[in-house]
């Protein structure tokens, strides 16, 4: 059978030999071929060309059901929504290279067409990054073809009439937006690092940042939103933890926005005072570098062991660490070697300045960077030096946050205060005003909720935090210190959800008898029953006062995961949401009718004693054996059966003597020599009701995390904006 | 402001993580089997495993217990108090973090990792 051309894999190829042109091309314009610079431009426009194509054509699978493709086939399905099936595309690890390297491929376009002296560099820089995510497309393609993968399964041209599905888990509105958006920062890093890289090749160290900056900005704000969207969504979903649960995954995007975060100080201080010239530099490497580490650490497989979320092993880990050392060892040797040539301004002042602290904070948060990414690699660091390794506990994270916590809120708040330039006996006044007032709000939001000294310690510098940079807005009215007092009023709202969502959360586990109210963390809750269909759910009648809601949430078997899928229930609040957690369901008539026994044992059901004794199959070679089960049912012996005929099982029931009812052999499992049988209930059989245990937690004022993370994304777009306006 | 008193920032940052890391209980929990997390005596592990299908899961207010198999062969009996994860009933492997408890002869798991099976399964 002709199965045609694999058009992807060959744009993926096509736009991979003309980035390889082009990356000579940007190196020859680099190294002072002028002439060279359009047919650069006309070389990465044609790689463009292929890279836009193989993920439209992706995306054109999936709209139009073609389950040719291993990656199409097992990611989505017939019955998926559109706006699924388009999301689809970076469900899994392949089509989320490919999402990357269309977005870095679009940052360059951006880059080709600017003419300043650099932009060969930085492109060059970028056309590296491009073949490389090239490269790993290749060796594991979203293009494979099922015959290719399952050669055993299907011949050349034949493929399945519908694909496995997408993870239940997945199908979820958040991983539309989270996974582009958290890629937009991903790709966009390589940016200021190829400015980074261009400044250390041109020895010229001053203007880099003036172009890098809108760019960190640009990366750090849509890293970060990435981060509060995962954060929202994996709230929602049962078992991830809540919002942050310190999964390698999750660490993975946190430590080098961490480090963005300090290079974002770092540049500022540059601009006004010229000083920490090296240190941006040195950061900017970083910031690339921690991305293309995570990388590895989450997709290699490296780390399967340790992480909910990670990729499986698979054949692209050796070529994800081999481009990690390429710019590693690569970025480190030119950095060393300029070492001696790089000079900025010394900073002057005293120990209490604004830009003093900011160097702290730019150290603090350094460190912290590393102590995630530590924690994070610990079980390849415990490999090399302990006989088992061994992983971090979420006690690693919480012990070290909590120091370098106050630390940064201790600094931020400083350096607010500090720059506020006033006489000194006011700043004093308004200052023990602040305090007071922080105090006071710090006691009396955890008051009641919790002794940990802790939360008290941090929701009082979060409140000192937040009134000093609010007032300080309201009476400076300064455009230019407008983004850091927002960011750093986010921060402190986001504390303080922080500490009363997890400080002050209460929970509850309760089994409820269907129909029944129960009084569970003051809420009046009654389980309403099991909801079949082909998506079947919990019915839960919850009431509040006078007014009673009908709720209903998920709880089916999902064919893909071969397991349960159950959904929370979020009852969101202004004091507290209450989260509703069905654990498990269980249906009263299969208590009442049904029956699992092990060989020799013996259960009563409704009265009637039954006892397994063995298995006995008949037919064997007539192609429709029948397999029988002989049992002593209140001292009978009685053998209800199967016959497995061509069609489909036929049980073969009995009835109990002396009873209205009979029992039928349903499952045999050989191997644990288990069965299970099914006894139809009788006139005077007793139904239990259906029960379901569920988790009801209620997560106090956590809307501030929500709030927290709107504002510092608020902050951060303004100074984007500001950012982009003044350089044009 | 003096590189001085930069480097003693760093210094004491430095001195601040060694502090913490040598002051905190339960930081590190080394991979072992259950034998070792037995002798171990309550101390912090993790344990990779198979769900042993064979014996009901069991739910109760206040947690699930299931049975494991560790990677030596061996069984024991586990309790977990949070949410069951999603893919628990068709994992491949699951890892348990927790601290066996001699008490009861129970190893009491406060997190619980599964990973789910990619492979093409032919409907029937």
């Amino acid at each position: 059978m002709n199965i045609g051309i694999n058009w992807g894999n060959t744009f993926i190829l096509v736009s991979f030999l003309f980035s390889l042109v082009a990356l000579a091309f940007a190196i020859a314009t680099a190294s002072g071929r002028e002439t060279f610079i359009i047919p650069s431009r006309i070389l990465y426009l044609l790689a463009s060309l292929g890279i836009f194509a193989s993920i439209l054509i992706l995306l054109y699978y999936f709209i139009t059901f073609d389950y040719r493709f291993v990656y199409v086939y097992g990611n989505s399905s017939r019955d998926l929504p559109l706006i699924y099936r388009i999301a689809a595309v970076w469900a899994g690890k392949e089509g989320s290279f490919l999402l990357w390297l269309f977005f870095l491929n679009a940052f360059g376009i951006i880059i080709i067409h600017r003419n300043e002296k650099t932009a060969s560099i930085v492109t060059s820089v970028i056309l590296l990054a491009q073949i490389c995510i090239l490269v790993i497309l290749i060796v594991e393609s979203p293009f494979l073809h099922i015959w290719e993968k399952y050669p055993d399964s299907f011949s050349p041209g034949l493929f399945p009439g519908d694909g496995a599905g997408m993870n239940p888990l997945l199908r979820d509105p958040w991983m539309v937006v989270h996974p582009p958006v958290l890629f937009l920062g991903y790709a966009s890093s390589a940016v200021p690092f190829g400015h980074a890289i261009a400044a250390l090749v041109k020895k010229e160290y001053r203007e880099w940042i003036k172009a890098a900056y809108p760019w960190l900005l640009f990366s750090m704000v849509s890293l970060g939103i990435g981060i509060f969207l995962g954060g929202y969504w994996a709230y929602t979903v049962l078992g991830w933890g809540g919002y942050w649960g310190w999964d390698p995954v999750e660490n993975s995007s946190l430590i080098p926005w961490v480090a963005a975060l300090a290079l974002v100080h770092g540049f500022l201080i540059q601009r006004r005072h010229a000083a920490l010239v090296r240190t941006n530099l040195f950061l900017a490497i970083i910031y690339f570098i921690s991305i293309l580490y995570s990388t590895w650490l989450t997709r290699s497989g490296v780390l399967s062991n340790f992480s909910v979320h990670s990729f499986a092993a698979s054949d692209v880990a050796a070529f994800l660490f081999a481009f990690l050392m390429v710019f590693a060892i690569g970025s480190a040797a030119l950095f060393i070697m300029r070492y001696r040539t790089i000079a900025g301004a010394t900073l002057h002042g005293p120990i209490l300045d604004p830009k003093t602290l900011t160097v702290y904070g730019i150290i603090v948060l350094a460190f912290y960077a590393l102590i995630i990414a530590t924690g994070t690699s610990m079980p390849l660091i415990t490999r090399i030096f302990m006989q088992r390794p061994a992983n971090v506990t979420e006690a690693f994270y919480n012990n070290f946050s909590k120091p370098f916590g106050m630390l940064m809120l201790t600094l931020m708040f400083l350096s607010t205060t500090m720059s506020i330039t006033r006489r000194k006996e006011l700043l004093a006044k308004e200052s023990i005003g602040a305090a007071i007032a922080s105090i006071f709000l710090g006691v009396l939001i955890n008051a009641g909720f919790t002794r940990s000294p802790f939360a008290y310690i941090f929701s009082i510098l979060s409140f000192f935090l937040i009134v000093r940079a609010g007032v300080d807005l309201w009476k400076t009215k300064l455009r230019a210190s407008l983004p850091s007092r927002i960011t750093h009023i986010g921060v402190g709202v986001l504390v303080l959800g922080i500490i009363t969502s997890n400080f002050h959360a209460t929970a509850a586990q309760k089994k409820l008898i269907q129909d029944r109210e129960y009084d569970i963390e003051s809420i009046r809750i009654t389980f309403k029953g099991f909801k079949e269909g082909r998506k079947s759910s919990m019915r839960f009648a919850v009431r509040d006062g006078s007014t009673t809601s009908l709720v209903e949430t998920p709880y089916y078997f999902d064919e893909k995961m071969e397991s349960i899928y159950k959904e929370p229930y979020i009852i969101a609040g202004f004091m507290h949401d209450t989260y509703i957690a069905p654990e498990q369901y269980e249906s009263g008539r299969d208590t009442a009718t049904t029956m699992l026994l092990e060989k020799g044992e013996e259960k009563v059901i409704g009265g009637i004693r039954i006892r397994f004794m063995g298995f006995r199959t008949e037919h064997m070679t007539s192609g429709e054996p029948s397999t029988y089960a002989d049992l002593m049912v209140n001292g009978m012996a009685l053998s209800p059966g199967i016959k497995f005929s061509r069609k489909s099982p036929l049980f073969l029931d009995t009835i109990i003597p002396g009873t209205d009812r009979s029992v039928s052999l349903r499952e045999i499992d050989a191997t644990s020599k288990r069965i299970f049988l099914n006894i139809t209930p009788g006139k005077n059989t007793i139904i239990p009701p259906d029960t379901v245990l569920v988790t009801v937690t209620k997560k106090r004022l956590i809307w501030l995390v929500w709030l927290g993370t709107i504002i510092i994304a608020c902050g951060g777009i303004y100074a984007l904006g500001r950012s982009i306006r003044k350089k044009e | 402001m003096k590189h001085r008193n930069v480097i003693i920032f760093i210094v004491g940052l430095a001195l601040l993580v060694v502090a913490i890391f040598s002051l905190s209980e339960n930081i590190l929990s080394p991979y072992v089997p259950f034998t070792e997390a037995k002798a171990g005596g309550g101390k912090y592990v993790q344990v990779i495993g198979n769900l042993d299908k064979t014996v009901p899961v069991v739910h109760r207010e206040g947690g699930f217990t299931f049975t494991v198999t560790d990677k030596d062969g061996s069984k024991m009996k586990v309790l977990h108090r949070g949410t069951k994860p999603q893919n628990f009933e068709h994992t491949e492997q699951i890892v348990l973090l927790g601290k066996y408890r001699p008490d009861v002869d129970i190893f009491e798991a406060d997190r619980i990792l599964v990973k789910c099976p990619s492979k093409y399964r032919r409907k029937q």
